[in-house]
């Protein structure tokens, strides 16, 4: 049979998406680790509700619900930047206005997560 | 030989044919069938001298989202997409708490407590809440799709609606814990 493709790319057996299943998968790992911690969360928040600054900086001080309030935010912000990936790809056809709209939405999580790291830390450390 | 193989021959219908000669017997206003041109246009004159672009115009075009009547399943599928987009916008309001939090006193933890106890400020915290709890149960579905299970027309009509009362019920929840004094247990 003919074909144009080479070896290695019908070894690979990608076709023409060019990647497996990874994107698929991370979606579904960060769902799962994320369907625990944000019960944690919302008991977490509900246990916070009209208390001073006192509160959150005392708790979150502690070791267990800093890492855990660290671990929720990164595997949302990561969980989101595959969504918000699949509904771009979806609506915008453009390619230049699709890179900047993928590039632009990385961009601003990543913001996000280096300023809760951040914030996080520097409740940790005061 | 053409014509042995042309859709009058096989009986077929001609979708493209009806679609010129009786738009009136349609079954479906198809809209795209029937181009609406300003009268004397260039386009229409261009059009009418290349007998290609108005074939290609009145091709019939299949029912789209504004057709159907929505199933459960679909407004399931479009709600869990918006949550996820509205949660999105709920970590950089997170984010924002954060660094008022790690600002100490006097650090802007006030004057977002002050935003928060707005109407507005309540209403999104309404709707970041519930959007946190539907997406949390649309995802659990979605992980038992993805395990095989529930994939049976009926199962997943019937989980559509359990999914959203449990929403409700949820966000119902938190806030009446909220508003009967049982939050703040951390202080």
């Amino acid at each position: 049979m003919r074909s144009a493709q080479t070896p290695l790319h019908r070894v690979e057996g990608m076709g023409a998406s060019h990647t497996g299943t990874g994107h698929f998968w991370r979606q579904r790992v960060t769902a799962l680790a994320l369907a625990p911690l944000s019960l944690w969360f919302v008991w977490a928040m509900l246990g916070m509700v009209g208390a001073s600054v006192v509160t959150p900086a005392q708790f979150f001080q502690h070791p267990w619900n800093g890492a855990l309030m660290a671990a929720f935010i990164g595997f949302s912000l990561y969980h989101a930047a595959l969504g918000l990936q699949v509904v771009i790809e979806d609506y915008v056809h453009d390619a230049g206005a699709k890179i900047f709209s993928l590039l632009a939405i990385r961009g601003a999580l990543l913001a996000c997560w280096v300023v809760s790291m951040f914030a996080i830390l520097r409740i940790a450390v005061s | 030989m053409i014509r042995a193989f042309s859709p009058a021959a096989l009986n077929l219908p001609q979708a493209a044919t009806d679609c010129d000669t009786a738009p009136a017997k349609a079954l479906v206003d198809w809209g795209a069938c029937v181009p609406k041109l300003p009268p004397g246009s260039f386009l229409k004159a261009f059009m009418a001298e290349n007998p290609q672009v108005p074939a290609a115009r009145r091709r019939p075009l299949s029912p789209h989202l504004t057709i159907y009547r929505w199933p459960a399943t679909m407004m399931t599928s479009i709600t869990h997409r918006a949550t996820g987009i509205a949660l999105s916008v709920g970590a950089v309001i997170l984010a924002w708490w954060l660094v008022c939090v790690s600002n100490g006193i006097d650090g802007g933890y006030g004057t977002f407590m002050a935003f928060a106890g707005t109407p507005i400020g309540i209403l999104i915290l309404f709707g970041c809440t519930w959007a946190l709890c539907y997406h949390f149960f649309s995802g659990l579905r979605h992980l038992a799709w993805d395990l095989g299970y529930g994939f049976n027309k009926k199962v997943a009509e019937h989980n559509s609606v359990t999914v959203f009362a449990l929403s409700f019920l949820a966000v119902a929840a938190i806030f009446a814990l909220v508003w009967t004094g049982h939050a703040g247990y951390l202080q």
